[in-house]
């Protein structure tokens, strides 16, 4: 099979994960399109949102779509970082056993790690998430385990403050995407969340979605090839480029916010990590599309997840991040052009 | 040529028009018939030349009835000087009727002569006949004698001529007055274009692609560059028709512009287009048309 034939077909696949996880979840399009971007780009995604607006069940249905296993950990004050890795108890016979924890026991089937309210965990547990999202292994019982077609999914709490440790910047600039699930404007679609009773019982919902679409072993395979195949012209560099400088002295373009003084609100911009993630994502938003070359809209289309969690305010202003954020993207958009 | 008639008949016809003096009868008169001598209005005396007119009226009273019928005088050549035309019966004011005569001068003489409009006798039916006397006038050439030394036509009078500087003054403060306000006013012109060309997008990009055959990239995005400060944010392919939503006058060109951004897409970024390119010179000066309209 030639490269086109390859990328056509699985573009048939990732656009058929995306209807099937449709099904399940509702009135979020957008959430749905950019974890489907993430799958493919190999990126990870921090999800944040409002309580109850079905995170787990997109995760879920994503998960069961992709195909590979799915694994899920509760963020807790008291979680260790040994906690992911194994489990001591007592057998029935009075010996001590140790099992693999929740990110060994898979093996390199694991596609989908949940790491639910990843800010009630500590700092320890997240830095060791944070390693086996960077490099997909982890050290134990003097060996390295390899899970290459995991993809970590995160959810941050953003309600209670109480007990719950702040990623760190460092920590966010790890995961490609941080998606806002909010609550669908959409009055048909907040009347069939609340009165149809097909939504109401998630389990039977998710049953719905059709499993293992994908060979996901393969999905490595595939994003390398997506990246080798969609091109970049020279404008779209220039464009990269600038919203990077954007992102980093926003003032010099003349961007002001609403009682922000613009020489004092940029820490850092974003890092390359983060840029070279959005190229990776804009890739795959244009072979989504159908095209083998980078428009500007594919950029636009994922810088606002991509750049979100990644421009760091200096503190009198990081409380007002989610206010902020948004607003700046929106006038970097606004301002660089390309061509 | 006739010379002066006599001065005692002159004098005669002058007393018989100012005194009304009863005229003798003529000798054709029949005896029973009174003879009345006319009360006449005669013209001028003196100073008639060629082709002038002299009316005579006769009063008649109340009644023109009276006159006897073939009374009035045929109308014709009187003598060598003068044509009589058709008399005619007038009403004054008064309600008076007048036998109205002329006469027109049909000849000069070579100088200064005395002629007599002739005697007339006007019977009437129930009254006296109207005894009409001569009465001399004057006539006199139009041009002085042969030999003589004044020349044949008069030299023209001079005319003074008018002080004009005063209006030329006036004319001139007017047109250097209009050569200024013209002056400012294409002052102001250049200005404002400049001023528009330095500032309005699409006039600086419809001047800089004037020569523009769309084959440079630099073009191209310098019609993208006014785009852009004309909407005031980036504009591109997607957002182009919230664009022509919040702009009505541009959306009469919608279809350059999708065409544009479509075309654009194929240089910068390698889409295939099925359209041909667009006139970058065309859509700069349609949108600047545009600009202009709404500018005002």
């Amino acid at each position: 099979m030639n490269t086109e034939n390859a990328l056509q077909d699985w573009r048939e696949l990732a656009h058929r994960v995306e209807r099937e996880v449709a099904q399940a979840v509702i009135g979020q399009p957008q959430t749905l399109r950019l974890i489907n971007v993430a799958t493919f780009a190999r990126g990870h995604v921090l999800l944040e949102g409002d309580v109850g607006v079905g995170k787990t069940t997109v995760l879920r249905a994503f998960s069961r779509a992709i195909g590979g296993d799915f694994e899920r950990v509760e963020g807790t004050v008291d979680l260790m970082p040994g906690d992911l890795i194994y489990h001591t108890y007592v057998d029935a016979e009075g010996r001590p056993r140790i099992d693999p924890g929740p990110l060994l026991r898979h093996g390199e089937r694991l596609t989908t790690f949940f790491f639910n309210e990843i800010n009630r965990a500590r700092p320890q547990v997240q830095s060791l998430l944070l390693r086996a999202m960077a490099e997909r292994t982890v050290s134990a019982f003097n060996r390295e385990y390899r899970f290459p077609h995991m993809t970590v999914f995160a959810d941050r709490n953003k309600v209670e403050k109480e007990e719950t440790f702040e990623l760190a910047s460092a920590a966010r600039d790890r995961f490609m995407f941080e998606l806002n699930m909010s609550k669908p404007t959409d009055r048909s679609i907040r009347r069939a969340l609340v009165f149809d009773t097909a939504f109401h019982d998630t389990e039977a919902l998710i049953a719905q979605v059709a499993p293992a679409l994908l060979p996901a072993e393969e999905l490595n395979t595939i994003a390398a090839l997506i990246q080798k195949s969609v091109r970049t012209s020279e404008t779209i560099e220039r464009y990269v480029l600038d919203l990077w400088e954007a992102s980093e002295t926003p003032q010099n373009l003349g961007i002001t916010l609403d009682g922000v003084d613009m020489n004092r609100l940029i820490l850092a911009g974003a890092s390359p990590r983060g840029m070279s993630a959005l190229l990776r994502a804009t890739r795959v938003v244009a072979w989504l599309d159908g095209r083998l070359h980078v428009e500007p809209d594919d950029v636009r289309a994922v810088l606002p997840a991509i750049l979100g969690h990644r421009i760091f305010f200096t503190p009198i202003y990081e409380l007002r991040r989610a206010e902020l954020a948004g607003a700046l993207i929106a006038r970097i958009l606004d301002r660089v052009a390309a061509p | 040529m006739r010379r002066a008639l006599p001065a005692g008949l002159l004098t005669l016809g002058l007393a018989l028009s100012l005194g009304g003096l009863p005229t003798a009868a003529p000798a054709q008169t029949p005896p029973a018939q009174r003879v009345q001598a006319a009360q006449v209005m005669q013209p001028r005396a003196f100073g008639h030349v060629l082709g002038d007119v002299l009316t005579q009226r006769v009063r008649l009273g109340q009644g023109a009835e009276a006159l006897a019928p073939k009374a009035l005088p045929e109308a014709g050549r009187v003598g060598l000087w003068l044509d009589r035309r058709a008399p005619a019966v007038e009403r004054d004011a008064q309600g008076v009727q007048w036998l109205r005569i002329d006469y027109q001068v049909i000849n000069a003489p070579p100088s200064l002569g005395m002629i007599r409009l002739p005697a007339l006798s006007l019977p009437t039916t129930a009254g006296p006949t109207l005894a009409v006397p001569a009465w001399p006038v004057s006539l006199g050439p139009l041009s002085p004698a042969e030999g003589s030394e004044l020349p044949a036509l008069q030299p023209d009078r001079l005319v003074a001529l008018r002080d004009t500087a005063a209006p030329r003054q006036a004319l001139q403060a007017a047109l250097a007055a209009l050569a200024a306000v013209l002056l400012a006013w294409l002052g102001w012109w250049t200005l404002q274009q400049w001023r528009e060309a330095q500032t309005l997008p699409f006039a600086r990009a419809s001047a800089r692609l004037r020569r523009a055959d769309g084959s440079r990239l630099d073009d191209w995005q310098a019609l993208h560059e006014a785009i852009n400060q004309s909407a005031g944010r980036v504009v591109h392919a997607a957002s182009l028709a919230r664009l022509v939503e919040e702009r009505p006058a541009w959306k009469p060109l919608h279809a350059e512009l999708e065409a544009f951004f479509a075309a654009s897409n194929a240089r910068f970024f390698g889409a295939a287009s099925a359209r041909p390119d667009p006139s970058l010179r065309a859509l700069a000066l349609a949108l600047r048309q545009v600009e202009k309209q709404t500018a005002d």
